[in-house]
């Protein structure tokens, strides 16, 4: 009995021991967790966040030609190289080569090297690139589709290095070269768009590596630096030694980020500022909080990094509306507002110099909106926080728990993204103010869209963006497809092959959000002779498309089967323009000359925000809800996350037309082309979303008690009456709560 | 003879009842956190993942592996702050238990008031109360305190529950009067009594409520998740995650660290819990 | 101190004699009443108010929440599990004590029975997930034995699995509670009745019984605690919305507070209050009477 109990003391000792030894290190490690605004731990290895944002005025002769950028480089005497192009008469590319001065101003430079008249042919994507060795290099495809590298030692004259692996096609195609990296030795570093990464001495290929994502690298000394997948780490190449270095993990970011190799310490910035990591280490150190800075503006992507000799970074950004050359410097003033990052709890209400808003997921337009208010409002700090819900330990319930602790306590943030909350609880209990005539009468706004959230003049919440649920099949089908009634009859005597391998429950889960109106009555009662019917024509559907239980893995992208003709019908929400959100939908369509229809007069509202009522900033408040309204705003799209409510922004979307070709591609090797939407469809997109009236119905847990008890009856061993018994039967307590 | 054998076995079969029921679930524990990802997917991929089928039990991992531990110890640091956190509370709670409750517990006892019974039904009344219902309100009060989002938050809470003073006004119960007594007339001021008589007689319960409080602080769910806004002041239970296919590992591995010290606690203080339980149902 | 009181005058010797409790319980009673007692006054203020504002509304919360089904339902429930597993609880631990007691092995068995207190909530639930989930091991086991599979958690069966959770979890403690009551028993009331020619059945129910009787109130009102402690693991494993047969007072509770009802809320915590309090001082008397 007493040796026992000795020997668990030594035991949890030594525990005691193992846990202090391993917790060395890993917690000085700037750990942001899953948001953005928030990190889950102190950031006890900030080196220094006291950074001003500077933004550098950009040449005013390469923004009154509207040249595209091409490169910016860092040169042996720590100045920067701009290059950029613009169409000239002879429609042959002018090259111009913009290098700043210290004191801020640009000098105009024409590279000789680059305007010479062998290079003059007809050449695209170029971009230069410093080497290690202090040389110019630049990196072009010409007109059969081969890329080149040059290199020149003087900038007039240049001499090609030839590479053998980019000389071959494969297949139809020669390698496509997405970025270049000189590193010592004369060794030469490229990704293609294969996701490959090549090492070349000499012209022939040394070594390939893969496993990373981003196309942007970085190298020095004998290394490269990539982004790994998912833009979780950096993957380190050791060239000379042959073997991938390391790959250093670190928190996701949902934007791109762009690396910066210094022959020890490799750079990263992104959205969460600009972080190190010094040779041998293994975790980052955050030495810029980005926070607060255009780094965290989704409108604005970092594309090149520098650190100059006196310590500052330069940061340049590209957008779809123009380029941004930024400069942090350490600041030795201390700065009227307070900059660091504080904790959610932290936040007063009331402290007028200070603006919270709350979300449960990131949203890119708000953090865009948040970078415009900023400038202009520097004396204002805006917080954001996010509690970055998919990846946290707590359910959403446990969430909204806290954070109606807040609320019923008088504090909480100014602003409410009410995606995923109870809205309409907040809205009967008063916690929402009533913004009433600023939206009401913001005649910007998509009148549909405004008036699906006003009653008798007030107004509690207003989307930020909206998404289009579509049917999207064969016209044969779409003509049936007017309410499920039909769909199902349609079914039920014609083939309709909805979707190869789908499950009971993900069929429930299209249907559900547009229909669930068939048996929910004033919100609260369940209509049991109309969950009877919408089972029956859920059934009557799968049973045509011979669904089952489980299936192993749900098809990701249904509406591309549409496209090569393998099913006649599929929903979905449109969710942005270009790839997976419309273009695909769109292409789908177009090749087997089908449709894309919305379905009823329903959306999906994204980022909607509704102001705090214990706020004590409500203008201010309502300022910022109005700046994310605005035009600037609302005309960027921000990938997934939806379309304008504001009509002149819509009208830009419409007007703007993108090169973007793709194909959709199946296992068995069918493909089809994917361009961006044409005119007629944008035109087709827009017309619906000036007609769309009702929000679509979100209740996840009716949902899923639907589900989970209505398998039996699409296998068929129970009847519909029991099974809808057994739905109201438990849905009865949470409806009735 | 026949009747002592059937009573044999009926105590042999009570005794596997026990052991069976209580080994064989954490040993199922144990041994899946030392599978790797691919062999949990065959196992339990039909409760945590897509595929169909049943669940197997394997008795011992295939291929065993500590990647789940290397990952939770080497890639994790998160663990390690609610690891501390969950240490942090666990200990002011329990200190400030101890110091706060075990005067009440002695006055309960040994003090004559009329009073004192009707305070001590409140305590009882308070102990048996689910967190549920004075949840909400309790965060009032630490908002109006401004304790929200600081270890405070759960602490002291924990410190001023009734339960442990319940126990230890048990413990003391039993001492006999006459020691007091006895003491009173060799002079002793109350105090001196208190620590010299009531602490020596009472260890054991005082042992005993600090056992019951490591097992129940440890497990603390509902008020660091109510009260602590900040993740970086959240305590272990709420890390182990919601079980999915990716993370099932980790949550097995982090379940196997948490129930460690626990197991080590119990088996420290196991008389003293024995003990302090089997107070608590003595007679008053 | 100690001279002091001894040279002090009478009145004074008397008046600390009688209030020294005053202090021993005051630092612990200020806490209690201030993260318990003002809490719970704060709760009864709010029943009486409209769910977010300061808006008086008199008893229709109550009103409210008497005719939610939901509540009923949810109280119906708890009723019936405290009703069910305490006795279940109560009997199991006193069979198998009564078999263990004297085994060679004691004090192992009693310290295996209490590891499953030792065992984390959130370990607890994961394990619970891969036994008694629909496709887990126990469903295994069934079709192994050729029987259909069932979904304990989203059926009927979620009521046993809560149950037997109870009794797994705290089987040890309750176990521990009747053998210090058994050991309290005197041994020559036992070798008087054997002299007399009492039998074993006669000595159970005319000694050990009787005996144990004072016994029952204390353990009843541990085990009802530690009833509404298994709402953490009904919580973990089945989330907020439960099959029916387990939806607990706490989970409408939650879900209330979920959606800022905080009116029927505190409503509801009154009326639980009063039931257990009720209940409580009933069980306190029966054994201050003993």
């Amino acid at each position: 009995m007493k040796k026992s109990k000795f020997l668990s003391l030594i035991m949890m000792l030594i525990c005691a021991i193992i846990f202090t030894g391993c917790q060395k290190g890993d917690l000085g490690q700037t750990f942001g967790g899953e948001d953005s605004q928030k990190p889950i731990f102190e950031q006890a290895a900030v080196e220094n966040d006291r950074y001003a944002e500077k933004e550098i005025d950009l040449p005013e002769e390469f923004l009154q030609n509207d040249e595209k950028v091409l490169s910016f480089i860092q040169n042996e005497k720590d100045e920067f190289e701009l290059y950029g192009s613009y169409m000239g008469n002879d429609e042959l590319p002018i090259y111009t080569k913009y290098t700043l001065a210290d004191d801020g101003t640009w000098g105009a430079e024409v590279p000789e090297w680059l305007n010479e008249s062998s290079l003059g042919i007809y050449c695209q994507q170029l971009r230069v690139f410093m080497g290690e060795d202090w040389h110019r290099y630049a990196v072009f495809e010409t007109q059969d589709g081969q890329y080149h590298i040059i290199k020149t030692d003087d900038e007039s004259a240049y001499e090609e290095i030839g590479i053998d692996a980019w000389k071959v096609k494969n297949g139809d195609y020669y390698p496509v070269v997405s970025s270049v990296a000189i590193l010592e030795d004369e060794l030469i570093a490229a990704t293609l768009t294969d996701g490959t990464c090549q090492i070349y001495r000499e012209g022939k290929m040394v070594k390939e590596f893969s496993g990373g994502e981003s196309f942007f690298i970085a190298g020095a000394g004998g290394k490269v630096a990539r982004m790994g997948e998912n833009n979780t780490g950096v993957v380190i190449y050791h060239a000379p030694k042959n073997m991938v270095d390391k790959e250093i993990g670190m928190e996701a970011s949902a934007e791109e980020y762009t690396p910066l190799l210094q022959l020890e310490t490799t750079y990263i910035a992104n959205s969460y500022g600009i972080s190190k990591l010094d040779e041998g280490n293994e975790t980052w150190i955050k030495v810029m909080d980005g926070t607060d800075t255009t780094l965290n503006n989704p409108a604005f992507s970092p594309r090149w990094l520098y650190k100059n000799t006196a310590g500052n970074y330069f940061v340049f950004f590209v957008s779809s509306h123009g380029s941004k050359l930024v400069e942090y410097s350490q600041s030795t003033e201390v700065s009227q507002s307070d900059t660091s990052v504080k904790d959610a709890g932290e936040a007063k209400i009331g402290s007028s110099d200070t603006l919270t808003i709350y979300a449960l997921e990131d949203s890119r337009i708000i953090r865009s909106a948040i970078s415009n208010f900023k400038t202009l409002h520097p004396e204002i700090k805006v917080e954001f926080q996010v509690e970055g819900i998919e990846e946290s330990t707590a359910t959403r319930s446990e969430i909204i728990r806290a954070l109606n602790a807040k609320l019923f306590a008088g504090d909480g943030a100014d602003i409410l993204l009410l995606d995923g909350l109870p809205a309409d609880s907040y809205v009967e209990k008063g916690v929402l103010y009533d913004m009433g005539g600023a939206v009401i009468e913001n005649a910007e706004l998509y009148p549909n869209i405004r008036e699906a959230y006003s009653q008798s003049g007030s107004c509690y919440m207003i989307p930020a963006r909206i998404g289009v649920p579509v049917y999207i099949g064969t016209k044969n089908v779409i003509s049936h497809a007017g309410s499920l009634e039909e769909l199902a009859g349609f079914a039920s005597q014609a083939e309709l092959p909805y979707l190869k391998k789908i499950s009971y429950g993900k069929l429930i889960e299209d249907f559900y959000p547009y229909y669930a109106d068939m048996f929910i009555k004033d919100g609260s009662q369940i209509d049991e002779d109309g969950l009877m019917q919408f089972l029956a024509q859920i059934k009557m559907i799968a049973d045509n498309v011979s669904a089952t239980e489980k299936v192993d893995k749900e098809i990701p992208d249904p509406w591309n089967y549409v496209g090569f003709g393998e099913s006649s019908l599929s929903v979905s929400v449109l969710k942005g323009m270009s790839y997976q959100w419309a273009a695909e939908h769109f292409a789908a369509a177009r090749n087997i000359d089908g449709e894309v229809v919305t379905i009823g007069d329903r959306f999906v509202p994204y980022s909607l925000m509704g102001i705090n009522n214990a706020s004590a900033n409500k203008e201010l408040a309502m300022e910022f809800v109005n700046e994310v309204l605005s035009e600037e705003i609302q005309s960027v799209e921000f990938l997934d996350e939806g379309f304008p409510v504001n009509q002149k922004s819509a009208e830009q979307w419409l007007d703007t037309d993108k090169e973007y070709i793709a194909a959709a591609m199946n296992e068995e090797g069918n493909y089809f082309a994917v361009s961006y939407p044409n005119k007629d469809e944008r035109e087709q997109l827009f017309g619906y979303i000036s007609n769309l009236k009702t929000p679509v119905y979100q209740d996840d847990i009716l949902l899923e008690m639907i589900i989970s008890e209505s398998d039996d009856y699409f296998k068929g061993v129970e009847s519909v009456e029991k099974t809808v018994e057994k739905i109201i039967n438990n849905a009865k307590l949470y409806m009735e709560e | 003879m026949i009747e002592m054998k059937g009573i044999k076995v009926i105590k042999f079969l009570a005794a596997a009842v026990i052991v069976f029921i209580v080994v064989a679930s954490v040993y199922m524990l144990v041994c899946s956190s030392f599978m790797a990802e691919d062999e949990l997917a065959l196992c339990y991929g039909s409760v945590i993942g897509d595929k169909e089928g049943l669940a197997k039990v394997s008795l011992l991992p295939v291929y065993p592996t500590i990647h789940w531990f290397k990952t939770l110890f080497l890639d994790t640091p998160e663990f390690f702050v609610m690891f501390w956190n969950s240490c942090l509370y666990t200990a002011g709670v329990l200190a400030g238990q101890v110091l706060i409750g075990t005067p009440a517990a002695w006055a309960f006892a040994k003090w004559k008031s009329k009073k004192k019974k009707m305070l001590f039904g409140i305590y009882i009344v308070l102990m048996v109360m689910p967190f549920q219902v004075l949840m909400v309100s309790e965060y009032l009060v630490l908002h109006k305190l401004s304790l929200l989002d600081t270890p405070w938050a759960v602490i002291l809470p924990g410190v001023f529950a009734t339960l442990p003073v319940f126990i230890m006004t048990r413990f003391f119960q039993i001492i006999p009067d006459s020691l007091l007594e006895a003491a009173r007339i060799d002079g002793a001021s109350e105090l001196t009594i208190f620590l010299k008589v009531g602490v020596p007689l009472g260890k054991a319960g005082i042992l005993s409520i600090i056992v019951l409080g490591f097992i129940e602080y440890w497990n603390a769910i509902e008020a660091p998740l109510t009260f602590l806004s900040n993740k970086a002041l959240w305590t272990l239970s709420l890390y182990i995650p919601n079980i999915n296919q990716q993370q099932a590992g980790n949550a097995l591995a982090a379940s196997v660290v948490m129930l460690i010290p626990a197991v080590l606690v119990f088996m420290a203080g196991r008389d003293y819990l024995e003990a302090g339980i089997a107070q608590s149902g003595l007679k008053g | 101190m100690r001279k002091q009181s001894k040279r002090s005058s009478i009145t004074q010797n008397f008046t600390w004699r009688n209030s020294w409790g005053v202090f021993f319980i005051l630092p612990s009673l200020v806490g209690v009443a201030v993260f318990h007692i003002i809490p719970f006054i704060s709760v009864v203020q709010h029943s009486f108010m409209v769910p977010y504002g300061k808006e008086m509304v008199g008893f229709k919360n109550y009103g409210i929440v008497m005719q939610n089904e939901s509540f009923q339902k949810a109280a119906v429930n708890t009723g019936k599990f405290l009703i069910f597993c305490i006795p279940i609880l109560m009997l199991f631990s006193l069979v198998l004590v009564f078999f263990v007691r004297s085994a060679k092995r004691m004090k192992f068995l009693k310290s295996a029975a209490l590891l499953p207190l030792a065992v984390p909530v959130a370990t607890m639930a994961l394990i619970w997930r891969l036994l008694f989930d629909e496709n887990g091991v126990l469903g295994n086991v069934l079709s192994g034995m050729g029987k259909s599979k069932i979904d304990f958690f989203h059926t009927s069966a979620a009521f046993g699995v809560l149950v037997f959770t109870y009794v797994w979890r705290n089987f040890g403690y309750d176990m521990v509670l009747w053998g210090s009551a058994l050991g309290s028993i005197d041994e020559q009331l036992y070798e008087a009745a054997s002299i007399d020619g009492a039998d074993r059945r006669q000595k159970f129910f005319y000694i050990t019984l009787p005996n144990l009787m004072p016994f029952v109130a204390v353990i009843t009102i541990l085990s009802v605690l530690n009833a509404f402690k298994v709402f953490r693991e009904a919580y973990l494993i089945a989330g907020d919305y439960p099959h029916d047969s387990i939806y607990m007072l706490q989970h409408i509770f939650n879900n209330w507070f979920t959606n800022l009802e905080m009116g029927k809320m505190c409503a509801g915590a009154v009326i639980l209050t009063g039931v257990i309090g009720t209940g409580a001082l009933l069980l306190q008397k029966m054994w201050k009477e003993e």
